[in-house]
Formats: C-alpha cells, structure tokens, sequence
C-alpha cells in the first residue's frame, strides 16, 4: 500500500528530495551506513560530505525499495592537488513521470588530521517533463581523525528545505573494527541517531552494517576490492517498505 | 552566445584552416550518421606562391561548395572575405585590410575576384562579387535575406564591387573605401535599398601597448565606429564605440552592435582583463546599447560580464557570470513575453589531472530569467574522464541538460560550433581519437538516454602533408 502511495506521491510532490535527506543516501557506502560518511571510503558520498578524504572515480545504480520502475544512477570523480581535494558528481534518478537530478562540486582543505570542506548542490526535479523546480544549497563539513579516532560535524543542504545537522564520533572497538555514531537533528525539529560499524574481513572483502531510529531502518553491505578497484554491494531495510538495493564499481588513484 | 551565433561556422571554419596553416597539403574529412546526416569536407593545396582552399559539405542530399583560388596575399579568384576597418561596410580588421580564405560552405560569401596590391608604403584593394542568394520574396520583393544558404523558393542577383587605399607608415595607417552593392530585386522593408552606396575612412595607430582604430562609413548619413585597446604583459584593456545612423547593414559587413541588429542605435563597451599572477585571469566585461531619439525607450540595453580562469598544468578552471536584459535576446526566443527583464547565466568548468595521461573534466552551465512562467530555469552538466597519451586518446563521459522551453545553445566541436539543446535529457558520450604524423583520426559516438534516443555517430578524418 506504501509503495502505492509512494508511487502516487512522486509525481505530485517529488517526496524523493522533498521529505528527508535520507533519500539522497544513494550510493552503495551510504546505503549500508545509514549515511555515516565518517566511515566511508566512497568517492560517491562526496555528495553528502566534502571531507571525505578519498580520490577516485565511482558510479553507482540504486533501486529503492525494490521498485523497479523507479532508477537512480551516479557518477562521482575526487582528485587531490597539494592539500586539496576537488570532486565533482552527479545523480539522477528516474521514473517515467518524474526526474530528479543533483550535481555537484565540492572542494575540501586536509592538514594532517583536520579536514575543512564546503560543497555546492543544484537540486532539479520535473513531472512529466512540465512542472520543474530548482533549488540551489551547500554543505558545510569539518572533521578531525586520529589514529583510531574521529569526529565529524556536518551541516547539509543549507538554503534548503532539507537542512541538516550531524554529529559523528568515531573510534576503532578493537584493531580493524571501526564503529561510529551520529545525532542528526533536521531543519523540521526532527531528530534521530544513527550507529554503523565498518571493518576488513580480509585484504578483499570489508564489511558495513548500520542502524538508525526514527524510522527504524538497518542497512548492510560488502565490498570486494581488488587493489585498485572495488564493487560494493548494499542494502537497506524500511519499517514498511521493500529493501533498498545499490550497488557501485569504483576505482581509487 | 546567441549574439555572435551566425559567426560560430565562421570561427569553426578558421579554426580547421589554422590547423592547416603549417602544411602544404591538408584534407580534412567528417561525417555524421544522426537525425540530419551531413558529411564535410575541406581541402587546402599550397606550392610556393599559389594556394588552392575549398570546402564542402552535403546534408540533405543538398551539396554546398566553395573554392578559393589564390596568388600570395594578393590575388583571390572564387570565394573569399574581405577585411576593412572595423566591420561598417566589410568584415572587421583586426590588423591591416587583407584578403581572407573561404567562409564555411554553407555561409554565403563574395564570390568573384579580389586583389590586393602593396606598392610601398601603399596597398591598393579591389574586389568584385556577383553570388544568386537565396531571399524570402513576398509579392516579388525581399523580405528576408538569409546568410546561410537554405533551401528557399525565391532567389536574388547580388553584385557586390568595391575599391579601397590605404596608406601605412611606422605605426600609422589612414584608407578610404568605395563600396558598391546591389539586388536585381526590391525590399520589402522600406529602409533597405537594393541599391547601396557607401564610403569608408578608416586610421589606425600603433604605439607600442597601444592601439587606437577608427571607422566612419557614409551612407546616407555617417556611421562611426572606436575602439582603443591596451596590452600590458599583466592587464589588458579595450574600449569600443559604435554610433549607426541611418545604415543599412552591408551583405558581409560584421554585425556592428553586439546587443542590438536595428540601426540608430549607439553602443559602448568595455573590456579589462588583469592577471594577478602567470596562472590566474580575471576579466571584467560591459556592453550597453541605446537607441536614439526613442523617448520611449529610457534605459539602455546592457550585458555584464565577470570571469576568472586558472591554468597551470595541473589544473584548468573556469567560472562566469552574464547578467543581461532579457529583451536582447527577445529575437532569439519565441516564448518571451513581458516579465522582469534580467536574465542570468552561469559557467564553471574544472578539468584537473589525475594521472600523467589521465584528467578528469567537469563543466556546468545554468541559465535564469526572470518572468512569471515555471520553466524559466535551466541546466547543462557534464562530466568525463580523458586519457590522452601518444596520440592516442579516449574519452567516455555523459551529459544531462534541463530545459524545458528555452533554446539552449552550447559551444561544440561539431560542424556549426554550437548544438542547440532543447528539453531535459540526458546523454552518454565515447570519444575516440588517434593521431599520427600526418593526420589524425576521430571518431565520436553519443547516445541520448530520453527522449527520442538518438544515437549518433561522428568520424572525421584529417590528413596533413608538409
């Protein structure tokens, strides 16, 4: 019934970017971690933080709650020059009544252990090809890390209706197995925690698991990776929807 | 860049025959499989003295062509351009009068003779033209004549002669031309004549980082036309202004105002560009444009510029922004209607290098007008990785634009240099390219993701002997 709902709202009110921000945790890394970028190494989740430390290249595929009539693809490269990171991206997803496109540009300053970061997003979205809006908006991101130890706070899309505030702390429960948690207070007075775990089975496959409350929503994934490149495969539960399936090949320089 | 569109061919044009410059004999091929196939080609054949150019292209089953036959600098038998002055009467100099190779084959250009003599410090100039245009008739008489060559019922006799004299010494040069053009046909429009008399004066002055320029052309009342430019090795600046009378715009003559294509009309620009250090470019860009004696019209028309540009060898980088009145571009969009008349427009661009060989490229446009309807926003975005190493390259990336009701045009490598782009879509894009010494071969392959999902396919070839 939901997904019918759901289904019915997306042409009319474009629910995709209009209810949470967590509808724009697309990528595999973000999928599995509940959109903990503090433990992703995802070139992808440059769209949800400026600082996150990586350089490659990465294109994903996203189907959410298992609809199959509705698609969304990215594409995301990061380079370093001297202290900084440059990336740049884009997602689009798709449904025959409806398009939603977001890229962006971020740039990021890394000294040692700080990490200080802003990106720019334009938000397009259209029914049928007809009605369409624009919305412009910028994260702002700092981070800190010390050997096992981290910390991030984040502010996303300002200048948006999905304006958002996260708080992450990091730390390593034992060696390899790194866990971190996250407040996340939204524009709406609406606020949830998340906690996600991350760590190397072996030199090939990692392993992501999270939770969050509010809704109560687990996610895990893998990742097989072949130095230099990667496949990472996730998913993502919902209270009352269908598993959330992404799946991404990245390559990292 | 809707301003300058019917110069695009042109500019692409120059660009293939400044590749060419270095050889004596150079091909170049291409051939596009899309909705409107075309297929291009263009020759240029050079001994000691004597130089041959010609150029084709075939769309529609529909063959255009044109050659150049060509003794040094002075002497051009077929298609050519000629260059005078600032552009009132003839294409626009950007050094001394000259005449100029074949415009792109589909643009219509005097087609005849032409002959420049430089006896010492003298250079004589004579041209003479006769080409059948394509015109829009009603009721016999010309309606409309346009520079590319269509497929039209009527047609019109053009006979274009023109002598000229320039003086040059240190620094300084002073000329004077006679222009003659005429139809075999009437206009429609009351102000344009099918017969057209016109003389220009023209004087530059060279002095060292200095260069003043001025034109007056003599129709039936004085068109005039300044600039002055400025080039320090760290700033650079140029002023330009044009006054059109009661003119008649010649049939090669450039487009004298860039915000506006009526006469009577007046327009000021001016141009700073300033280099903080050997990487970074700032430009800062302003034209306004006023009609006179229109009391109805009581502000001027203006475009606004700012730029920056960074490159060094890692990293190439770009970012503009174009405020302009919305009723310059009026004769370019159909849909307009009376709203608040700004019209903005963004471009970045940032290509960084990830590899020796590899560089990734990102380039983002988008455009804002200000009026009441909901689509009066759009977007261009693309994105790809480019690996170039011993002539070899490769190039795979994709591109999504969003707009719904406005025509948007942007700079390409294609035929024209520049596609127009309408409606949201998407599209992934291969470019593959191979040269060696004595050519190079590409070959460039799109497939639209929506909408009609066109594929389309580009190869061209070029091939270069010294």
């Amino acid at each position: 019934m939901l997904k019918r709902l759901i289904l019915l709202l997306v042409p009319m009110l474009s629910l995709l970017s209009a209810s949470v921000v967590n509808y724009l945790e697309h990528s595999p890394a973000a999928n599995a971690l509940s959109g903990i970028t503090l433990l992703s190494d995802s070139v992808a989740d440059y769209s949800l933080s400026p600082t996150i430390g990586h350089t490659g290249i990465s294109t994903f595929y996203h189907r959410p709650f298992n609809m199959s009539e509705i698609a969304v693809v990215g594409f995301a490269t990061a380079a370093a020059r001297n202290r900084f990171i440059l990336a740049g991206g884009s997602t689009y997803l798709h449904h025959s009544d409806y398009s939603w496109h977001n890229p962006f540009l971020s740039a990021a300053y890394h000294y040692y252990g700080i990490a200080l970061g802003i990106s720019g997003h334009m938000v397009y979205d259209s029914v049928k090809d007809v009605d369409s809006e624009y919305d412009f908006s910028y994260d702002l991101a700092a981070r800190y890390s010390h050997k096992d130890y981290g910390a991030e706070l984040k502010f996303l899309r300002v200048g948006s209706s999905d304006e958002q505030l996260t708080i992450s702390m990091k730390a390593a429960l034992s060696e390899g197995v790194y866990t971190a948690t996250s407040y996340v207070y939204e524009s709406g007075g609406k606020d949830y925690f998340r906690a996600g775990i991350q760590t190397d089975i072996n030199q090939y496959l990692s392993v992501y698991g999270s939770w969050q409350n509010e809704p109560n929503r687990f996610g895990l994934g893998a990742k097989l990776g072949i130095e230099p490149w990667s496949l990472i495969y996730s998913l993502r539960t919902h209270p009352q929807l269908d598993l959330s399936h992404a799946i991404a090949l990245q390559r990292n320089w | 860049m809707e301003l300058s569109l019917e110069e695009l061919p042109e500019q692409s044009t120059q660009t293939l025959y400044d590749r060419q410059a270095i050889y004596s004999t150079a091909l170049y091929g291409a051939a596009s499989f899309a909705d409107s196939p075309y297929s291009r080609a263009q020759l240029k054949l050079k001994s000691a003295a004597f130089q041959a150019f010609a150029g084709t292209k075939v769309e529609d089953q529909r063959p255009q062509a044109n050659i150049q036959l060509r003794y040094r600098d002075h002497f051009a038998l077929g298609s050519y351009r000629v260059t005078w002055g600032k552009g009132l009467l003839l294409n626009r100099s950007t050094t001394h009068p000259a005449i100029l190779y074949p415009s792109h084959p589909s643009t219509y250009e005097p087609q005849g003779l032409a002959i420049s003599l430089k006896p010492g410090a003298w250079q004589i100039l004579t041209f003479a033209s006769q080409v059948e245009r394509a015109a829009k008739l009603s009721e016999g008489l010309i309606t409309q004549l346009p520079r590319s060559k269509t497929d039209i019922l009527g047609s019109t006799r053009e006979r274009v002669v023109g002598s000229g004299l320039v003086y040059t010494s240190d620094g300084f040069e002073i000329g004077s031309l006679y222009y003659h053009q005429s139809y075999d046909r009437a206009f429609s429009d009351a102000k344009s004549d099918s017969l057209l008399e016109a003389v220009s004066i023209y004087g530059a002055v060279n002095s060292g980082a200095h260069r003043l320029m001025a034109e007056c052309a003599v129709q039936d009342q004085a068109s005039i036309a300044l600039s002055w430019s400025m080039i320090h090795p760290r700033f650079s600046q140029e002023w330009q202004y044009q006054r059109l009378a009661d003119y008649q715009r010649p049939a090669y003559a450039t487009k004298a105002n860039l915000l506006s294509s009526t006469d009577n009309r007046e327009e000021l620009s001016a141009r700073i560009r300033y280099m903080p250090f050997k990487a970074l470019r700032i430009q800062a860009q302003s034209t306004i444009n006023k009609g006179f004696g229109d009391l109805n019209e009581v502000n001027w028309l203006a475009r606004h510029q700012l730029g920056l540009n960074f490159s060094d060898p890692l990293s190439k980088a770009s970012l503009s922004l174009t405020v302009l009145d919305r009723e310059i571009l009026s004769a370019f969009d159909d849909n307009y209607s009376s709203s608040i008349p700004l019209h903005y427009r963004v471009n970045a661009s940032l290509r960084q290098r990830i590899f020796e060989d590899i560089w990734m490229d990102t380039a983002f446009r988008f455009h804002h007008q200000e009026r009441q309807l909901a689509l009066s926003r759009g977007s261009w975005w693309k994105q790809s990785i480019d690996y170039h190493r011993d002539g070899f390259g490769l190039s795979l990336g994709y591109s999504v634009w969003n707009s719904g009701n406005y025509r948007m045009l942007i700079l390409d490598d294609g035929d024209t240099g520049y596609r127009s782009l309408g409606k949201n879509s998407a599209q992934a894009m291969l470019m593959t390219e191979y040269g060696w010494k004595t050519g190079r071969a590409k070959l460039v392959l799109e497939q639209e993701l929506k909408q009609d999902r066109v594929t389309s396919l580009l190869a061209s070839l070029s091939l270069n002997l010294k």
